[in-house]
């Protein structure tokens, strides 16, 4: 039964309580607790601790003591002598919650050969503190963690007991279930975030890089950190690799991005006949072409933009991934060749001087011809270099 | 073996222990504090401050080495114990206003450090701190929170933005239109006695 001792208020008054109860019964004159913040003694910790780490003959009255302060306190200092299992088991079933708590972290100290299925019935405890510290002893347990109970505690109410959970699953290596851990990235809780970007770390190149860069925006700093941590880690650690584009990218496929690089600088080969092919009818029609020309010009380049983009694009290739300078790879000399091809074909057309549209045109109207063949080539080649920087600086 | 694999190392269990009790010793004080300035029940404080060590503790045991090495305490604490406090007035009540009252032992703490000085200028002193506090509760909530992180709780405009998930710019605007109402009022109420 839950006693109300869970809920009690951990105050001065109560440490004062221990200090009395444990000299009159023990007879030692054991200054305790009324210094001892009760963040500690909720943990077991404290001078009652102290004492019987040095005293360990009165373990045995301590772990039926009537204060549940002087039970965890035994709870803990059995879990670090490691003599029997027996006093943690029953613990796990003590009415206080602390109590339970220290002897699910005691098992967890003693993870080598610590039974699983206590812990996984621990997992159900009411208290986030139990619930909490019985998945962290699971995850200790390493190869002989199991992962089936550990995935319901991923949509714990408590954030602590998730991101608990969230980093024992991360502990797992190659049995880690990845889905789970990207899809803690996205937790309400910074701190089940921060826990996801920490075992992503530990995934190594299993981590989705894409999911972790998209969490570099995310609104809490410590989340932030971590994510910059693993992908600094990782990025580090491969010297000279870049950064692999995300499965889910648009146009992952090299040969599919270069198609529609080249596609895209060489429509503006029609584009400009518009502006060469027709009869001059007036400035207004010429202004007109131009600025039909610079929306084409900036749909190509959106275009360009968006459907290269990945979710690496976001990332500073000269902070995570070192780039060979000046050797660029054969797709940006085929398209770089394509667009120089490309821009002299329409500057050669759009400079030409043919003007044979009308017989009573004037000097004016060469000029005004001319700088508006001028201001489209310009766009021209604009839209050229940002479709080259495009499709170079994300490859 | 998972040769991709990059492990963290961690704490031993005690090594964690005797960090924590160190967090505990320089920290617990700090903390209650600052939530019992903004609570009206001393032991509901105490219980926010106590889940919020013990939400640090799980975490630290579960933080890799090179985490603890350049963990930042004091604003990491402040963030777990402020997440705590948000989460326990929205179980309970509506936020509450900076209490007076209650920091009466405060003021009294700080009085004990001062016994050189004078009488009349300790009361003076605590009750400026008092009128300065009573006009900071009147301020607009969002800039009420700010000021009170940034002056009485001290910390930084960056651990502010932190803390309260906003960018550093809008803190450093809070702080300095809060501050600007706040001698408004300091002005406005030395006129009325005055007069």
């Amino acid at each position: 039964m839950e006693h109300t001792n869970d809920k009690r208020r951990f105050t001065r008054h109560t440490h004062q309580q221990v200090a009395q109860t444990w000299s009159t019964e023990f007879g030692e004159n054991v200054e305790l607790a009324a210094s001892v913040p009760p963040a500690l003694s909720a943990l077991g910790m404290g001078q009652v601790a102290t004492y019987l780490e040095a005293h360990p003959e009165y373990l045995v009255t301590a772990l039926k003591h009537s204060d549940w302060t002087i039970r965890a306190a035994a709870v803990r200092t059995e879990g670090k002598r490691g003599t029997s299992f027996e006093p943690l088991l029953n613990a796990l079933h003590d009415e206080n919650a602390s109590v339970r708590a220290a002897a699910a972290r005691a098992l967890g100290i003693r993870a080598k050969d610590a039974p699983v299925e206590p812990l996984v019935e621990a997992l159900q405890d009411r208290e986030w503190r139990v619930r909490t510290a019985a998945v962290t002893a699971l995850g200790r347990l390493k190869k002989r963690t199991p992962i089936e109970p550990l995935l319901p505690v991923l949509h714990d109410e408590n954030a602590s007991v998730r991101a608990a959970a969230v980093w024992a699953l991360g502990t797992l290596g190659e049995r880690a279930p990845m889905d789970s851990l990207v899809i803690a990235l996205q937790d309400k809780a910074w701190a089940v975030r921060e826990a996801a970007a920490m075992a992503l770390h530990e995934q190594g190149e299993r981590a989705p890089v894409g999911h972790l860069l998209a969490a570099r925006w995310d609104e809490d700093s410590s989340v932030r950190d971590a994510v910059d941590n693993t992908l600094g880690q990782r990025f580090e650690e491969q010297e000279g690799m870049k950064i692999l584009p995300s499965e889910t990218g648009w146009l992952s496929l090299p040969w599919l991005r270069l198609a529609l690089s080249v596609f895209s600088v060489y429509i503006l080969i029609p584009l400009t006949s518009i502006i060469t092919n027709n009869t001059y009818i007036g400035r207004f029609a010429l202004i007109s072409e131009v600025a039909a020309t610079v929306v084409v010009c900036i749909a190509i380049a959106l275009i360009n933009i968006l459907y290269q983009r990945k979710p690496d694009a976001r990332l500073s290739p000269q902070k995570y991934a070192s780039r060979k300078k000046g050797i660029p790879s054969w797709h940006s000399v085929v398209l770089a060749g394509i667009s120089v091809f490309t821009l002299l074909q329409i500057a050669t057309s759009l400079l030409q001087i043919n003007f044979a549209y009308d017989p009573v045109m004037t000097t004016d109207v060469v000029h005004f011809i001319l700088i508006g063949r001028l201001v489209a080539l310009g766009l021209m080649a604009a839209t050229v270099i940002v479709i080259n920087m495009v499709f170079f600086t994300k490859r | 073996m998972d040769l991709d694999r990059q492990e963290y190392a961690y704490l031993t269990a005690d090594q964690v222990d005797g960090y924590y009790e160190q967090l505990v010793a320089k920290y617990w004080q700090q903390l209650h504090s600052f939530i019992q300035r903004r609570t009206s029940n001393q032991q509901d404080a105490e219980d926010i401050v106590q889940e919020a060590f013990v939400h640090a503790y799980y975490a630290l045991e579960r933080y890799p080495l090179q985490q603890i090495r350049t963990l930042q305490a004091r604003p990491w604490l402040y963030k777990i114990t402020w997440n705590v406090y948000r989460n326990y007035m929205s179980r309970t009540k509506p936020p509450l206003a900076l209490s007076l009252d209650d920091h009466d032992s405060d003021l009294l703490l700080e009085l004990d450090d001062e016994y050189e000085e004078r009488p009349d200028a300790i009361f003076e002193r605590v009750e400026r701190r008092r009128e300065l506090e009573s006009l900071v509760n009147e301020l607009p909530e969002q800039y009420r929170e700010v000021i009170n992180l940034y002056y009485f709780d001290e910390l930084s405009q960056q651990e502010i933005a932190d803390l309260l998930n906003r960018p550093l710019g809008t803190i450093k605007t809070h702080v300095y239109r809060g501050l600007r109402m706040l001698r408004k009022a300091l002005q406005m109420n030395e006129g009325r006695s005055i007069r």
